[in-house]
């Protein structure tokens, strides 16, 4: 199938954000409306490390532009690419957590907090209920957009990396600063007809690490309307899980309970509810395999809601299978957005990730770039209303709505549906201690 | 075209109609599964509702089976269709391609069915270790067969993919390296049993004893029962986790194999012969099972 077209400034399309802004010279699709002031951009390190105090090199090359040779490796100044400029403020150093809280309430009694994203250098990459998760939480609570950068990752990016690669990693930067300061870089260019909503399901069992283990389960919905749209979430602490054989079975009243709020939400959503209801899905996307109670229990609610279509689907991000290619004598990529169904109706293998035309000439053949293992997702058909089986729209959506990953620019490597992968991550925030539910999507980049 | 890790049954197996034996249980189920585990059954069976099932009369030769079967097997008939039928059909399956891949000279870690990793123990392809004063750390990169044995009807799909294991060898000696650290029990008589890990408190190398605490209970375990599990945390904290996970996931720079299908590709070199593979499921060859293998036309 075609890649899906993303919708850019002046109703201008194309398949590729990178192809856009860096060859084509696009603007985004919507630039933020509520900035008070030009956007500061705050920065935190770990005392400990000075060696962190580099990262102003970064954030002097995102106002000003880092043009490597290759066509998506020609990053922009800030203000040519998104229409605004920020402004990147002194480094400031953090002894530990509570330094960084201090910081994040400092900016939130701002009165344009709006106008400010604090970036924080992590030492580590994040256990859940980490570093990561304990900021990321703060910095949902309080209203202050935070971008955690990896201390690995700023030193890689004075020592090792070349401007292609600065280029390449700055678009992603900058796009991640550019959403959370409220601006849309792009949108699907139609609507995903025949859907009234999307609802992603996910679990998480955490583990608390104090002698030994407490299960705490945490049940999350993340839910977009038929453009993708997210329009809000919905989540239920420590609720009794279980798995067995690799199935999960999930408290049924609390799945009756997050359905009937998600579905409320829905209804109130649309345009007409009435005709909607009759006529278009609602499409589940599920990641783990829960057990029938589960899935019936869905149904139940759907069906008492008033919504007469609807489909779980279970979205395998590591599909078994694995291509040959007898020409090449080379691992098998197919162009993303291959599929095949291994029963009709029901199991299909599905490639968003996969060859893509990155360069501009279009003499040269499609390629992936950053990966060595390709595969692609199985989605399987779990239930559904009556009549209802998986259909090539149903791949088509998904397809689709990985492309709305808005902190990054670089859309053909991202493999899951983002309201999927946003969603886990919902969860996972939840398992850290976030209660609050009504936050932009923007805080989960 | 693209030829892949999909098998498909041969058509002239029906798995709606797939031929097996049922011998009518007179223990529990849970005490047949463990009694047939303990005597380390060599043929492929599966225990469900009242009854064994199994593909090779031997099993039953020389009484094997009279205190847990009663009277003779019978001669049985299982479909794929139904979903307990098609999970015995599946397990069977496992237990004959286990039989299989061990004769090709394989190991296997984590048990027989989807969770198994199928290695060579001997090549370097397969197994990095790492070495330091506190243990042994031990990466096996391998594959294992995912069998499908309900989607379609009358047949069964495979998959062959890779996997990996991380173990941990702690020498005697050193266990006092791991206080603190998440640990298990292997699984015995008079071994305390605990579910998940506890924690190593302390150590008498001496009488050659862990104090373990898990939740609020503490347990003697000896040393030669203890093991630490190789989880990603454990392995991080010990500095180890990336190098082993790069050879897991096929990442290291100057690796042999570039990715997970070149790793298949000589995994297949041995057990495919003309892109098929065909396994027994019982000793006299009655009841051979071949797979061939897919290939997929350019997208």
């Amino acid at each position: 199938m075609d890649p899906p077209l993303l919708e850019f400034d002046a109703g201008r399309r194309n398949i590729d954000p990178v192809n856009a802004f860096a060859v084509l010279g696009y603007k985004p699709y919507r630039v933020p409306e509520n900035l008070a002031s030009v956007p500061k951009i705050h920065v935190l390190g770990p005392a400990a490390d000075k060696k962190c105090q580099s990262v102003t090199m970064i954030l002097q090359d995102l106002r000003e532009g880092k043009m490597g040779t290759y066509a998506r490796s020609k990053y922009k100044p800030f203000l040519e690419t998104f229409r605004f400029d920020v402004e990147p403020q002194n480094y400031e150093e953090y002894e530990g957590e509570p330094d960084v809280y201090r910081k994040i309430t400092e900016v939130s009694q701002y009165p344009d907090k709006n106008s400010h994203v604090i970036v924080v250098i992590s030492p580590e990459k994040s256990q859940l209920g980490g570093f990561y998760y304990h900021v990321k939480k703060i910095s949902i609570e309080k209203g202050v957009q935070t971008q955690i950068i990896l201390k690995k990752t700023v030193e890689n990016y004075a020592n090792i990396m070349n401007d292609n690669n600065r280029g390449d990693f700055q678009w992603n930067f900058s796009f991640g600063i550019f959403s959370k300061l409220g601006g849309t870089p792009w949108k699907l260019d139609r609507v995903l007809d025949g859907v009234s909503a999307f609802i992603s399901l996910n679990t998480v069992t955490s583990f608390q690490e104090e002698g030994i283990i407490e299960r705490k389960g945490i049940v999350a919905l993340e839910l977009a309307n038929c453009w993708g749209d997210p329009i809000g979430r919905f989540f239920s602490d420590k609720v009794k899980l279980e798995s067995e054989e690799g199935v999960t079975y999930v408290d049924l009243k609390t799945i009756d309970t997050l359905m009937k709020k998600a579905l409320d939400q829905i209804e109130g959503e649309l345009a007409n509810p009435e005709e909607s209801k009759e006529r278009d899905y609602v499409i589940i996307h599920v990641q783990d395999r829960y057990a029938d109670s589960v899935y019936n229990r869905i149904a139940e609610t759907i069906k008492a809601k008033g919504f007469k279509k609807f489909k779980i689907i279970h979205i395998q991000e590591q599909g078994p299978l694995r291509l040959y290619d007898t020409a090449s004598l080379k691992q098998g990529w197919p162009r993303a957005g291959t599929y095949w169904y291994l029963v009709p109706g029901n199991i299909a293998f599905l490639y968003t990730i996969g060859r893509w035309q990155y360069s501009v000439s279009e003499e040269k053949e499609p390629y992936i770039i950053g990966a060595r293992d390709v595969s692609p997702l199985q989605v399987n058909y779990a239930k559904g209303s009556e009549g209802s089986k998986l259909s090539d729209d149903d791949l088509r959506h998904i397809y689709s709505l990985t492309r709305l990953h808005y902190y990054s620019a670089d859309i053909p490597r991202i493999k899951m549906p983002f309201t999927v992968r946003l969603g886990a991550r919902a969860a996972h925030l939840a398992a850290s201690g976030l209660t609050a539910l009504d936050f932009p999507i923007s805080f989960l980049y | 075209m693209y030829l892949s890790n999909l098998f498909e049954s041969n058509p002239e197996r029906d798995y709606s109609r797939f031929p097996c034996y049922k011998g009518r249980l007179k223990v529990s189920t849970d005490t047949a599964w463990g009694e047939l585990r303990e005597r380390r059954v060599g043929v492929p069976y599966f225990v469900a509702d009242e009854y064994v099932y199994f593909t090779d009369l031997t099993l039953t030769e020389k009484g094997f089976l009279n205190d847990i079967i009663s009277g003779n097997p019978k001669e049985a008939t299982l479909s794929n269709k139904k979903a307990s039928e098609a999970q015995a059909i599946g397990s069977m399956l496992y237990r004959a391609l286990n039989l299989r891949l061990i004769s090709l000279k394989f190991s296997c870690v984590g048990g027989i069915t989807a969770d198994s990793v199928y290695y060579l123990p001997e090549d370097e392809t397969y197994v990095k270790t790492i070495t330091e004063v506190e243990g042994t750390y031990s990466a096996i990169r391998g594959f294992g067969p995912k069998i499908h044995s309900m989607i379609k009807p009358g047949s069964i799909s495979i998959f062959f993919e890779t996997r990996h294991a991380f173990r941990v060898s702690v020498p005697v000696g050193s266990w006092s390296k791991w206080i603190g650290f998440g640990v298990k029990a292997a699984k015995g008589k008079d071994i305390p049993s605990f579910k998940g890990v506890a924690i190593l408190d302390s150590v008498s190398e001496k009488d050659g004893i862990g104090f373990v605490r898990h939740e609020r209970n503490t347990f003697r375990i000896p040393l030669d029962k203890m093991y630490v599990p190789g989880s990603p945390g454990t392995l991080g904290k010990r500095g180890v986790f990336e190098p082993m996970l790069e050879f897991a996931n096929f990442y290291e720079k100057y690796s042999k194999v570039q990715d997970s299908f070149a790793f298949l590709s000589k995994v297949f070199q041995i057990i495919l012969k003309d892109d098929t593979f065909t396994f027994n499921m019982d000793s006299k060859g009655k009841i051979p099972c071949t797979f061939w293998r897919m290939s997929f036309e350019k997208g």
